[in-house]
């Protein structure tokens, strides 16, 4: 892989990384294109930025950016969640945005529950045993450290990763209904010493690395059948009590794993309930 | 103990037999359950699946609900067949068919297993087991490890057997978890992710290694044994046809050229050897990888029955599902050697509902149409019906095409034909890749392997398009529920519920061969022209199919009815007909969607003897604007091509206009050239001066054609066009006299048209003076503004001692028939003023535009105006001088119509009175006489004109035949620029500053708006008419040709009970009834309900907007529509940025659907104004989300309004022709 700063200043968009920093970074990309001499992508790795994806965006309608290619933003003052929700960004953490080709159309409904489950099965080589919230978000022991966002403008898509490298938002920061607390790297893998490095920079090439081959070899190989049972296999809260709220709505049912569709599938009684959209708040309380 | 199939069969009857499977298995298994047995067959069906077709089979349905994957649910199916008193399952093929515990629990539940015990299946199934079998018993397999390794044991293996090498999934199977390395470095890599991968996909991490053999051929052995050591082999099936490991064909016997008798029964032997080898009964097929040497290595054993299982079945005439069932029961097998014996060739194409254009990606949906081919040596397994909704949820297979024959080529031949009988509707499906595939020399040959349809991309390049009389029954349908046709672009000119002239059933006079001797030597320019000048009689021109129905049926007359009336006028003893050219040509594409150029070869075909004529617009050729050099030259081809006389007009008279296309026409000895002269009647226009525009065209003849003058004269004829009908005929007499006199072996050819009603007299008087040729149409076509009758006009020449040479008989022939034909043009197609109009003499407006642009006036609310434009045109015409013709004529009425509605809005019908008072006075008086005060006033009179009057003075169109006007007309039309505009000024042709067109580019860009190269004639027609041509591409792509369509149908559509019998391009005659048409719906949408040929239909058609109130169903999106913004796919809308009004910018993003966290944005495809939004969502607001399903219209959009090329200002209703702030005509 190959790291590219960026030298442009954006404004209001992107600002290049500071010199002081960059020569760390020169360093670090030196050693981000050894870890895959086969994947010619590239990382453009920037200072702040508003976000991540806004940048990506821009650089798309350039014309600088390929697929495979991503844009790393070290800290981010406009990040952003599902339906423009906030993402706290402080430095450190992973922003990122990746372009993906357009999907085969029958993948196309599973792209951002592909997305996730690749970086999932990326971090559980690398040691860490991520399982998934539906439909992607990226949880470590029951905490939330990463989530996953998919944007689409015509044929073009861009999946945005946020990973809670060295920090993540306490409690008071999060939304009201969000489903878990959050975690990140330093406090649960770094102390176990799965990871060698916390480097963002480093991590998320590894990342991408990894990611790549697996879409591939799925998206090659697996039919949504398969692919779809093999996501079953890492949920979260599988065939435990849950509840989801779709807008004023409260489910709540036994998680029984996703449809082909990628829909999730909950078992309330004897009637199986599919559901396309809102969010898995978690477990429900009663259970405990 | 051993039992007879007869024992069996007599236990089984009545029993109910469960069938744990769906679609295709399920509805074969039911059958053989039925057949012999008599058996009842159960079928387990989930929510989806519980009315689809194939359940009809089925005594009972075993109902799964909702879980989609029920299917693989043993425990609940096992228990629900206990409880319905089921004896047996078959699981099918798929689905739990390989579930090693399958077997077992059936045994516990007490219920025959129809499939092996688990043991065997145990030790067949799996890879690794199998490997080791193999080994034990001599059968050679694909060289690799012996069990499950560890990279470090593949590491070993790889240094015996060398790359590249598969890693395989312990429990993979039928294609899946197979990973190929090619590379020795990528081996840690794709091992540990292999691993992951068949963890996560089959719950078991354990992969084995083996050697990737390329190029092969997938060969397997269909083998059956009983429970007592009774094993039959079947011949190979041929399974190289491949694509990511799926089969898409199998044959059998293998057409290949090494298939040896030898290699077959060592195969067969192989087979055998394993199943004896774990005493196995039941079926089973032995997969071998076979390399180009012939070397079989053994891959799998699929120890159930096989998709491809019938084609065994029709080699041999056997059925495999009966005996499968009738040894789980413990019958003896009774197939053996001498018994069994091949006896056809057998092939199969696996037809699934996928789009292989797009990857082969399934695509599931409404069945709209099924018809199932048959015949001998057909057999079809199909699992789907007309009016079946194709589930999204399971595999795409639809229907398993089996062909059988004698020989390989009788089954090519039969699955080809049968490929082409084979229709299903409403859904992409692989049947015309079939067809490429059946048809290519590599296939039909036998040699292909495994990689064929990779290697092979071409396969995937067909047009996969429905039949035209099924894409021309849906324009029926449109028309019929709409009342009128809306590609004729007429408006609305009538309702559904309107009153109908009736039924258009033609009665055509015989016409009788031989009768008839046409005496014009077509094909030979001289020698008719030769004829013209010696024949002594007057020659006639007929312009039915052109000139007039362009001034009297505004161009709307179809190739339909020229293909009625072309015969007769082909036999009349016409010099020529003239059937294209002019306004013809664009309206063609415009409102007949037809090709032009197509349509003059059909008339050479329908009318072959008589000479063809074109009118061309000199430097605007058949456009509006003067075409570049290249372009011009390229059109003109096409024409010569296809038209025999090519008459060739300049508004300006400015000759050098016509040189380019002079260039092409006199180059040819077969075409004639027609140069014409524009004439007017008016002050500086007398014999003179076009006797000076005759000897110039004749000096750029003698020029192009590098001749001398006097055989100049003799290789052209000499068009005079009066276009306005304005010439008298004491002028005509006068003029054709000295021409004659001048230029006595000058062919002459008389154009006028009748408005000012002396059509007779003047063509008459020009006749006598020794015009040799003209034009006249047929009596029940003749009007106002066309030409006038053949018949009336040649009585009269006959009175005053011409000699004409007509078949008056065939005339009255064709008369008879167009006589039936008009009044339905007559009535959707008439100017709305009719009528001879005298005045014309005064305002010169040519043939139909005579009535358009009053009628223009009068829709502009300026009626009471009209008298004023007139006189105002009539005086400007004594200003500004040119002829009355087009465009010429148009920039005038243009003129006038601004300048008295400008005066008008300054100063009421005062004002406009004191304009002409000034233009009155200006006219009669000598510049030296004028006073001071006029001279100021008169500058009012051009200040409202437009740029086309503009550039009419700055030379732009050519030079002015008569010089420039006078100064003060500068000063009025350009204000304070007059002066830069005199020096602007030029005299030279528009030509000689036209660059050439890149003409690889325009063709590019229209191959890629087309998705296909583009015809020669379909790219003339974009370079000359880019949109329309467009327009008319289109049409002919998404109905067929409409000239298939009757008149009645064509104006009036069909009403529910009517029948339509109607042939399509290739003559083949179709059968429509319209059964119902339902009122409009809330959503605008009427329904049409017919049958063709038998099939039932149903169209939907948007008859009007939707009226809002309760919505009945979801309104969803015209895909053809560009200004209809859809939703991608069902999902939740969560952000719609725009409100009605909004103007968005192509590319700008409409509103985002989010389908669980895919962010899906939709960007506007067009510039508009948004002029509908259907649903609307804000989630950061209000926290909700709008539930939208796939295609669901949810904005739609309008054109941004013209904008008026004058004032600026937007242009609002569509249908305007003028606007309505400054009068401006729009194009």
């Amino acid at each position: 892989m190959k790291a590219i700063y960026l030298k442009k200043i954006y404004s209001d968009l992107a600002y290049p990384l500071d010199r002081s920093a960059r020569g760390d970074c020169q360093v670090l990309s030196g050693q981000a294109e050894n870890t895959d001499m086969t994947f010619s992508a590239r990382v453009y790795i920037a200072g702040r930025c508003s976000s991540s994806l806004d940048l990506a965006w821009a650089l798309m309608d350039e014309g600088n950016i390929h697929i495979w290619d991503s844009v790393l933003c070290l800290e981010q003052w406009a990040g952003r969640g599902q339906l423009r929700r906030n993402w706290i960004s402080p430095a450190g953490n992973i922003y990122a945005a990746w372009h993906w080709p357009e999907l085969p159309a029958k993948w196309n409904r599973l792209t951002s529950i592909l997305a996730g489950y690749i970086l999932a099965l990326s971090f559980r080589e690398l040691g860490i045993e991520i399982k998934i919230k539906w439909p992607n978000d990226l949880l470590f022991k029951g905490k939330k450290l990463g989530g996953v966002l998919v944007e689409e403008k015509k044929d073009k898509v861009l999946v945005g990763v946020g990973i809670n490298v060295i920090s993540s938002p306490g409690k008071k920061c999060l939304r009201d209904d969000s489903a878990v607390e959050a975690c990140c790297l330093l406090e649960e893998a770094g102390k176990l010493g799965l990871l060698r490095d916390l480097e963002p920079v480093l991590l998320w090439c590894e990342l991408v690395s990894r990611s790549y081959r697996w879409y591939e070899h799925i998206v090659r190989d697996h039919s949504q059948e398969q692919f779809t049972a093999a996501v079953t296999n890492l949920l979260a809260y599988l065939e435990q009590k849950v509840t989801v709220r779709q807008g004023e709505n409260i489910i709540y049912g036994q998680l029984m794993g996703i449809d082909v569709d990628g829909s999730l599938l909950l078992k309330d009684n004897h009637e199986l309930i599919r559901i396309s959209s809102g969010s898995l708040i978690g477990r429900m309380k009663d259970e405990g | 103990m051993a039992r007879t199939f007869e024992q069996v069969a007599e236990e089984l009857k009545g029993k109910k037999i469960l069938v744990a499977n769906r679609g295709i298995p399920a509805r074969r298994i039911m059958r053989s359950i039925h057949e012999r047995f008599e058996a009842e067959a159960v079928l387990t069906v989930t929510d989806v699946d519980k009315t689809a077709p194939y359940t009809a089979s089925a005594a009972e349905l075993l109902v799964l609900g909702k879980d989609t994957r029920a299917y693989l649910d043993i425990d609940r199916i096992i228990r629900k067949a206990k409880s319905l008193g089921v004896v047996a399952i078959h699981p099918g093929w798929g689905f739990a068919s390989e579930d090693f515990s399958f077997a077992d629990k059936c045994k516990k539940a007490g219920i025959v297993f129809i499939g092996p015990d688990s043991r065997a299946m145990n030790l067949l199934g799996n890879k690794v087991a199998l490997r080791k079998l193999a080994r034990e018993v001599g059968v050679p397999i694909v060289p690799g490890s012996e069990g499950a390794v560890s990279i470090e044991e593949a590491r070993q293996v790889i240094k015996e057997i060398g790359m590249p090498v598969m890693l395989k999934a312990e429990g993979g199977g039928g294609g899946r978890g197979i990973y190929e390395v090619f590379d020795e470095d990528q081996l840690e890599d794709a091992f540990i992710k292999a691993s992951t991968l068949a963890q996560a996909s089959f719950g078991n991490p354990r992969l084995f290694i083996e050697k990737l053999l390329t190029p092969v051929r997938h060969i397997e052995i269909q083998v059956v044994a009983d429970k007592y050591g009774n094993v039959f082999a079947f011949d190979e099936r041929d399974c190289t046809i491949q694509r990511n490991h799926q089969k898409l064909i199998e044959i059998t016997p293998s057409p290949w050229s090494r298939m040896t008798p030898e290699l077959r029964e060592k195969l067969k032997e192989y087979a055998v050897r394993l199943i004896e080898a774990v005493n196995y009964h039941s079926l089973a097929t032995v997969e071998f990888l076979v390399d180009q040497e012939g070397n079989p290595y053994l891959i799998e054993v699929n120890t159930r029955l096989q998709v491809e299982h019938g084609i065994t079945e029709c080699r041999y005439g056997i059925d495999l599902v009966e005996e499968q069932i009738a040894i789980a029961f413990g019958s003896t097998l009774r197939f053996n050697k001498e018994t069994t014996i091949p006896l056809h060739h057998a092939f199969q194409v696996r037809i699934n509902c996928e789009d292989p254009q797009d990857n082969f990606s399934p695509n599931a949906g409404l069945i709209t149409r099924y018809q199932s081919p048959g015949g001998q040596g057909i057999r079809v397994d199909s699992c789907i019906s007309v009016g079946y909704n194709f589930p999204s949820q399971y595999d795409s297979a639809a229907s398993l095409l089996i062909a059988y024959g004698k020989s390989w080529p009788k089954v090519l031949g039969i699955m080809n034909r049968a490929l082409r009988e084979y229709i299903i509707g409403g859904v992409k499906t692989t049947i015309p890749f079939h067809r490429n595939v059946i048809n290519h020399p590599d296939f039909r040959k036998g040699e292909f392997d495994t990689s064929f349809v990779q290697k092979n991309p071409d396969l995937m390049v067909y047009r996969d398009r429905e039949p035209e009389a099924l894409r021309l029954s849906r324009l029926i349908a449109e028309i019929s529920a709409k009342g009128y046709n809306p590609y004729v672009q007429l408006g609305e000119y009538r309702s559904i519920h309107d009153k109908r002239l009736g039924r258009f059933t033609p009665v055509l006079p015989e016409i009788e061969e031989n009768q008839y001797d046409y005496p014009y030597p077509r094909g030979d320019r001289d020698a008719v022209l030769d004829y013209i000048r010696d024949s002594g009689y007057v020659h006639f021109t007929d312009t039915t199919p052109r000139d007039i129905t362009q001034s009297n049926s505004g161009n709307r007359f179809r190739l339909a009815e020229d293909r009625l009336i072309g015969p007769y006028l082909d036999n009349c003893g016409f010099f020529s007909i003239e059937n294209g050219g002019g306004a013809h040509f664009h309206v063609a594409m415009l409102a007949n969607m037809t090709y032009p150029f197509t349509e003059a070869e059909e008339w050479n075909q329908f009318a072959p003897r008589t000479l063809k004529q074109i009118l061309i617009r000199s430097t605007n050729v058949l456009g509006y604007k003067p075409q570049p050099r290249n372009l011009m030259r390229l059109t003109g081809e096409m024409i010569c091509e296809h038209y025999d006389v090519i008459r060739c007009f300049d508004f300006l008279n400015h000759i050098e206009n016509m040189r380019p296309f002079a260039e092409v026409a006199l180059s040819s000895k077969k075409n004639i050239f027609e140069p014409a002269i524009s004439l007017s009647y008016a002050e500086g226009f007398d014999v003179p001066h076009y006797m000076g525009v005759v000897q110039e065209i004749l000096d750029m003849v003698k020029d192009v054609a590098g001749v001398s003058s006097s055989k100049a004269q003799k290789m052209i004829i000499l068009g005079l066009k009066d276009m306005a009908g304005v010439c008298p005929p004491g002028f005509m007499r006068e003029l054709v006299t000295a021409l004659r006199k001048e230029y006595p072996e000058l062919v002459l050819h008389y154009h006028r048209h009748y408005t000012d009603g002396l059509f007779v007299p003047a063509v008459v008087e020009a006749a006598r003076a020794g015009a040799h040729i003209v034009d006249v149409a047929i009596g029940p076509a003749v009007r106002w503004y066309g030409q006038g009758d053949v018949l009336a006009t040649a009585a009269y020449m006959e009175e005053l001692g011409l000699k004409v040479n007509l078949n008056k008989e065939m005339i009255r022939k064709a008369a008879f028939v167009l006589k039936q034909i008009m009044p339905y043009y007559d009535r959707y197609t008439a100017p709305y003023f009719q009528g001879i109009d005298y005045d014309v003499v005064e305002h010169g407006m040519p043939g139909g535009a005579t009535s358009s642009s009053q009628e223009g006036a009068m829709k502009q609310g300026y009626i009471h105006l009209l008298p004023y434009m007139l006189r105002f045109l009539a005086g400007t015409r004594k200003i500004v001088r040119y002829h009355d013709v087009t465009p010429g004529s148009q920039i005038t009425w243009n003129t006038a119509f601004l300048a008295v509605t400008g005066a008008y809005k300054r100063g009421g019908e005062k004002g406009v009175r004191k304009l002409l008072r000034v233009l009155d006075k200006v006219i009669s008086t000598p510049e030296n006489k004028l006073d001071e005060e006029t001279k100021q006033a008169r500058l009012e009179l051009y200040r409202e004109s437009n740029d086309a009057f503009r550039d009419l003075l700055l030379g732009k169109f050519g030079r002015l035949p008569l010089g420039f006007p006078p100064d003060w007309v500068y000063e009025s039309a350009f204000g304070e620029h007059w002066e830069q505009a005199l020096l602007e000024r030029t005299e030279n042709s528009p030509l000689a500053t036209l660059e050439n067109i890149d003409l690889e580019a325009e063709r590019k860009s229209l191959a890629e708006r087309l998705g296909r190269e583009p015809t020669a004639e379909e790219f003339v027609m974009y370079l000359n008419h880019p949109g329309d041509a467009l327009k008319t591409i289109e049409f002919k792509r998404q109905f067929g040709d409409p000239n298939r369509v009757p008149l009645d149908v064509w104006f009036e559509g069909l009403k529910p009970g009517d029948s339509l019998d109607f042939d399509d391009s290739n003559g083949k005659p179709h059968h429509m009834v319209i059964l119902d048409i339902s009122n409009m719906d809330v959503n605008g949408m009427s329904v049409v309900r017919y049958s063709l040929d038998s099939e039932f239909f149903t169209y939907q058609v948007k008859v009007g907007e939707a009226t809002g109130g309760e919505q009945a169903g979801i309104e969803m999106a015209d895909p053809d529509n560009p200004y209809h913004v859809g939703s991608p796919s069902t999902g939740d809308l969560w952000v719609m940025h725009v409100k009605p009004g909004d103007r968005v910018k192509k590319g700008e993003e409409l509103f985002n659907i989010s389908i669980m966290k895919q962010e899906k944005a939709v960007l506007s495809p067009v510039d508009g104004i948004v002029k509908r939004v259907l649903k609307f969502a804000d989630y950061q607001e209000d926290k909700k989300m709008v539930p939208v399903k796939e295609g669901e219209l949810l904005v739609e959009l309008m054109p941004i309004p013209n904008l008026c090329p004058t004032c600026k200002e937007p242009v609002v209703f569509e249908e305007a022709r003028y606007c309505h702030h400054c009068g401006q005509k729009i194009a």
